[in-house]
């Protein structure tokens, strides 16, 4: 990704090795890097340097790494990368659940590590409407208004607050209204090339979305079993 | 004959630890020729009442006088708490003893206020006539005491109210001990009833009080024991609750009871009201005190019917006699006397004189002894059969009239009534013992206990509720020899203090068991040793189990057989919950070693990941086809790669090695090994800059050891970067080797840094337990250490401290088994040994 502005990313890791390794790559590119070992430290730099991106390590000493992924997306809506050494479909899931954006397991090499970051940044960076592209600026679901201008939800005329990921989904599901869209079709959209496998990646977002945006009773987007989802048609 | 008593077997006369307030001790006063005290002897405990019951002449005031001091006795001794009483009047008052005369010794001359604090006066300092009179007015306040105005002269007082000055200055003087000749004789109904409530106070707040009296009713009412005087002697002490006024009055009178019909029917009424309200226990000897006031006659007993014996429940007029311990406990027939033959025929026996009685033979001394002429015997028959004996004793030949026969047979008939009542009573105790018993048992095992604490305690429930000697559980699982599982024994039986019953119970519960029972029926059946033993076998949890309850003596409950098996039911119940905990116990350990096991691979995957996510990130970095490095930042990841491969490769080898040690395949190349240098060269392969320092010491003459020299090197290594890694700078570390014995050498690796977290310190060689710390490593270095060393046939400890951390690792000099003929001499490897004899006790300090 060639940068315009200098990207920044908070990078909290304890291993001094991974800190020179993702510094020096992203120097090179034109990044500003800040790091934290510590928690504390790392939602303190999250106020005052405000990243871009974090890379964030779930196994640190003395922190709950999970506990301080939710305590980052509580704070901001900041793209979060978790890079661990472990491997297991449960973590992961657990990562995407406490607000992760994408998750990483180590070892990694740096041409996966440089992709994840490009795509997240794409995915949770505003929208940026390609004249190809001839899109409305406001949809309606029900009593969902979704401004894909200003990117704000309003759910019976309240706000509702969705990370830029959670809004890449909806925005997908409602220009596409009717229409089933697989698996593969959203990670690739939504998430980008190289995701299209990652199917939990989309479950773990649509149960976010359903929990953010459906009432009792009147579901909001279907799922069609071992296909994909959809808002279905008025 | 004039003593009587009234004894009953269910309340004999009680010991006491300190002296009474007041003993009289045979006791005697002579007026002139006339003897008015004959060897009187009573006491009075602190707080008691006793009355003093007696008609005129009898001694009552004579007794009251000398214990006041107003007389000196001619004999005996008068003691107040075991002291002798003070010869003069105002001794005998700080002795604590205070008297209200019967004839008013009040100063007429005196107002009430003088007569009131008369002798009291210089003491109060009352000079002054108003302070005087204040405290009068106030001590007469406080006694509830109506008196018109202090200053009136007594002498102007009724009889009633000189009487209210009288008490009140007994009273004033707060006495200990209180005596009361005739309180009440001069007063009207109102003001008795006050001087009543004044000793009633009194006795509240501990004072003891002798009141001499004739009302009856008055001593009914408030004395706690009746003394009864007549011509000198005490005849008879008795307790309001066991007597009748009637007796009281029968006693001091000393003449045959009134044997009117009226009067019969009176005490009769009497008698049952008494029998309605009375404790079960007493109700015999009330019966019996009753008869004796009916018949006019002092000397009576009762005999039970047990078994074939007769026991003697009750009697009157026969305590401390002869003829009582004889006739204690009599066999049914002629050798238990008239009793014994009245019992055995069912009709009365009566010995008109028992010098000639057949029946009495036996019994000849103690009827001289108790001056006992005749004799007749009543039998007492109940709905089962005959119950009891009544016999009447008279000190004078003769056949007794059919009246007292028909008196007698009267009375027999509440005696058998008062029998069935106290025997229906035992059964609803017993049925209660036995309901009691099965909670007791449900509590205690169904409560929060564990099972096999309970059982015990319920298998002590059940021995009592049982009254058997011992009860035990016997469990024998499939294939195995029946093992006591619990037991319990009744305290006070038998077997308390030891378990002589166990193999009685083991040997009875494996013929159960080995018969294959389990069909929770209770039998009974003969121990070796003549005891009888109830058994209930039933399916426990995984094996058979038999429940057994012992008796070597004693009556064994009727319903025993039901509350085993009850017993056997909730036992089941408990060792099926035990059975069931034991199980959840099982699966939450499988359950916690499983996470130790997850926990540990995925720290162990973690360790593994750091190092190459490095290696494989420098490297794709420098692989990039976009990114040019400069030469520092290549030569900075070149390196790294370098180092983490190492660092790889050590963990590759630790895991190598743990999975050897876990798998006992772990290879030892050993020879003779000088331990100093093998701590050398662990202290060189640590990193050049080590802080804290290691400081390396040992003792001269240390022999060579039969070891691998690379492992040990390798646990020292292990040991002293965790010293050196885990604690700051300005700690230090010390190695220190001594001979332990001739055949053992001690390392011992400590630091003074910050000591091991606690749940390493817990299980510290155990690698699945310890948690990812700051530094790098799996964590199996202790693991590998421990390893190692145990086999070199050593072993490694952690060794408790107050701070800082320290290992004590003793090796054998030659692992066991090994011959001592191969151990080098002057040559061979005789360069270690050298080294070893040439080393002196000097500290060496580690490689800087």
């Amino acid at each position: 990704m060639g940068a315009d502005t200098a990207t920044r990313a908070l990078v909290v890791e304890d291993d001094p090795n991974i800190v020179d390794l993702i510094r020096s790559n992203l120097a090179v590119r034109g990044f500003d890097t800040v790091v934290s070992v510590d928690g504390l430290r790392a939602l303190r730099l999250l106020e005052t340097e405000s990243p871009d991106i974090v890379l964030l390590d779930l196994m640190l000493p003395e922190v709950d790494g999970f506990e301080l992924c939710r305590q980052i997306r509580e704070r901001s809506s900041v793209a979060i990368i978790v890079v661990s050494a472990r491997g297991g479909e449960r973590d992961k899931v657990s990562a995407l659940n406490v607000g992760a954006d994408d998750y990483m397991t180590k070892p990694f090499s740096i041409e996966e590590l440089l992709a994840r970051i490009n795509a997240t940044l794409r995915r949770t960076r505003p929208a940026t409407p390609t004249v190809a592209e001839s899109v409305p600026e406001v949809i309606t679901v029900a009593d969902l208004v979704i401004d894909l201008t200003s990117q704000q939800v309003t759910r019976a005329g309240h706000p509702v607050h969705l990370t830029p990921t959670e809004f890449a989904l909806l925005r997908e599901l409602a220009l596409n209204r009717g229409k089933l869209l697989s698996h593969a079709h959203l990670l690739r959209r939504v998430w980008g090339r190289g995701y299209e496998t990652e199917t939990e990646y989309v479950r773990v977002y649509v149960r976010r979305l359903r929990a953010k945006l459906e009432s009792n009773g009147s579901p909001l987007i279907v799922t069609q079993p071992r296909a994909g989802y959809r808002i279905p048609a008025e | 004959m004039q003593f009587m008593t009234v004894v009953t077997s269910a309340n004999p006369p009680r010991l006491t630890g300190a002296p009474p307030l007041l003993a009289v001790r045979d006791l005697v006063f002579y007026y002139g020729p006339l003897k008015a005290l004959a060897g009187v002897s009573l006491s009075i405990k602190e707080g008691e009442v006793v009355a003093l019951a007696g008609e005129n002449g009898a001694g009552k005031s004579t007794l009251v006088r000398c214990i006041g001091g107003d007389m000196s006795p001619h004999g005996g001794e008068i003691l107040i708490d075991g002291a002798p009483l003070s010869s003069d009047p105002a001794g005998i008052g700080r002795q604590g003893v205070s008297v209200l005369w019967q004839d008013l010794a009040l100063c007429d001359n005196l107002d009430i206020a003088a007569n009131l604090m008369l002798g009291r006066e210089r003491r109060l300092h009352m000079a002054s006539e108003v302070r005087l009179h204040t405290e009068a007015t106030r001590v007469l306040k406080e006694l509830g005491i109506d008196l018109p105005a202090t200053s009136r002269d007594v002498r102007s007082l009724s009889g009633g109210q000189r009487q209210l000055v009288a008490v009140a200055r007994a009273i004033a003087r707060r006495p200990r001990l209180l005596l009361l000749d005739e309180p009440t004789a001069a007063l009207g109904a109102a003001m008795s009833r006050q001087v009543e409530q004044l000793i009633a106070d009194l006795r509240a707040q501990r004072t003891s009080v002798l009141l001499a009296c004739h009302d009856v009713d008055l001593m009914f009412r408030l004395a706690d024991r009746i003394v009864v005087l007549r011509h000198g002697r005490v005849v008879a002490e008795v307790a309001p609750a066991e007597v009748h006024p009637d007796d009281v009055v029968a006693l001091q009178s000393g003449q045959n009871a009134d044997s009117s019909a009226r009067g019969q029917l009176t005490r009769l009424h009497g008698l049952t009201d008494r029998l309605v309200s009375a404790d079960p226990s007493s109700s015999l000897s009330l019966i019996l005190s009753a008869l004796g006031a009916a018949l006019g006659s002092e000397r009576l007993c009762i005999h039970l019917v047990a078994g074939d014996d007769l026991v003697c429940a009750a009697s009157l007029g026969l305590y401390g006699s002869l003829l009582l311990s004889a006739w204690s406990r009599l066999s049914r027939g002629p050798a238990g006397g008239p009793v014994g033959i009245t019992a055995a025929v069912g009709q009365p026996v009566i010995e008109e004189d028992v010098r000639f009685a057949a029946s009495w033979a036996a019994f000849s001394a103690a009827a001289r002894a108790a001056k006992v002429a005749s004799s007749w015997s009543v039998p007492v028959p109940g709905p089962g059969g005959l119950m009891a004996v009544i016999t009447v004793f008279r000190a004078i030949p003769g056949r007794p009239t059919r009246d007292d026969l028909d008196l007698v047979t009267l009375y027999a008939g509440y005696a058998a009534s008062a029998i069935e009542r106290d025997r229906l009573l035992e059964e609803v105790t017993a049925r209660n013992r036995v309901l009691e018993t099965i909670r007791e048992m449900l509590e205690t095992l169904a409560g929060p206990l564990p099972v096999s604490d309970s059982l015990e305690v319920a298998l002590g429930a059940l021995c009592r509720g049982l009254q058997a000697d011992s009860a035990a559980l016997v469990i024998q699982p499939p294939g195995g020899k029946p093992a006591v599982r619990a037991a319990a024994v009744r305290p006070g039986s038998q077997h308390d203090g030891g378990r002589a019953g166990d193999q009685e119970i083991v040997a009875a519960s494996h013929r159960l068991l080995s018969q294959g029972r389990s069909d929770n029926v209770a039998a009974w059946s003969l121990g070796h040793n003549g005891s009888q033993l109830l058994s209930v076998t039933f399916a426990a949890p995984g094996c058979g189990a038999a429940l057994i309850a012992s008796w070597s003596t004693g009556a064994q409950p009727a319903d025993a057989t039901a509350l085993l098996e009850d017993a056997a039911h909730s036992l089941r119940l408990a060792l099926e919950r035990e059975e069931a905990s034991i199980a959840h116990q099982e699966a939450l350990t499988l359950r916690r070693s499983r996470e130790l096991q997850r926990d540990f691979l995925s720290r162990l995957s973690h360790e593994l990941r750091t190092p190459l996510t490095a290696i494989r990130g420098y490297a794709s970095s420098l692989m990039q086809p976009d990114v040019t490095w400069d030469g520092a930042s290549e030569r900075r990841f070149l390196g790294r790669i370098a180092a983490e491969s190492a660092r790889l490769g050590r963990l590759v080898d630790d895991l190598l090695d743990f999975s050897a040690i876990e798998s006992g395949i772990l290879r030892l190349q050993q020879d003779w090994c000088d331990l100093p240098l093998v701590l050398e060269a662990a202290i060189a392969c640590l990193p050049p800059d080590v802080s804290p320092p290691v400081r390396l010491s040992w003792t001269p003459e240390l022999p060579v050891i039969w070891a691998d020299h690379d492992r040990l090197e390798q646990v020292f290594v292990n040991l002293l970067a965790n010293a050196i890694g885990h604690n700051p700078a300005g700690t230090s570390v010390a190695v220190t080797v001594t001979g332990s014995g001739p055949a053992h050498v001690e390392v011992t690796v400590s630091d003074d840094g910050v000591g091991l977290s606690p749940d390493l310190a817990g299980a510290p060689f155990e690698a699945v337990r310890r948690r990812r710390v700051a530094t790098a490593g799996a964590g199996l270095g202790l693991s590998i250490a421990k390893g190692i060393v145990t086999a070199h046939g050593g072993e490694i400890k952690l060794v408790p401290q107050d701070s800082g951390t320290c290992f004590r690792i003793r090796l054998p000099v030659e692992a066991a088994g090994r011959s001592a003929q191969e151990r080098p001499g002057g040559s061979g490897l005789s360069k270690a040994t050298e080294l070893t004899v040439g080393r002196a006790a000097t500290e060496q300090t580690g490689v800087a």
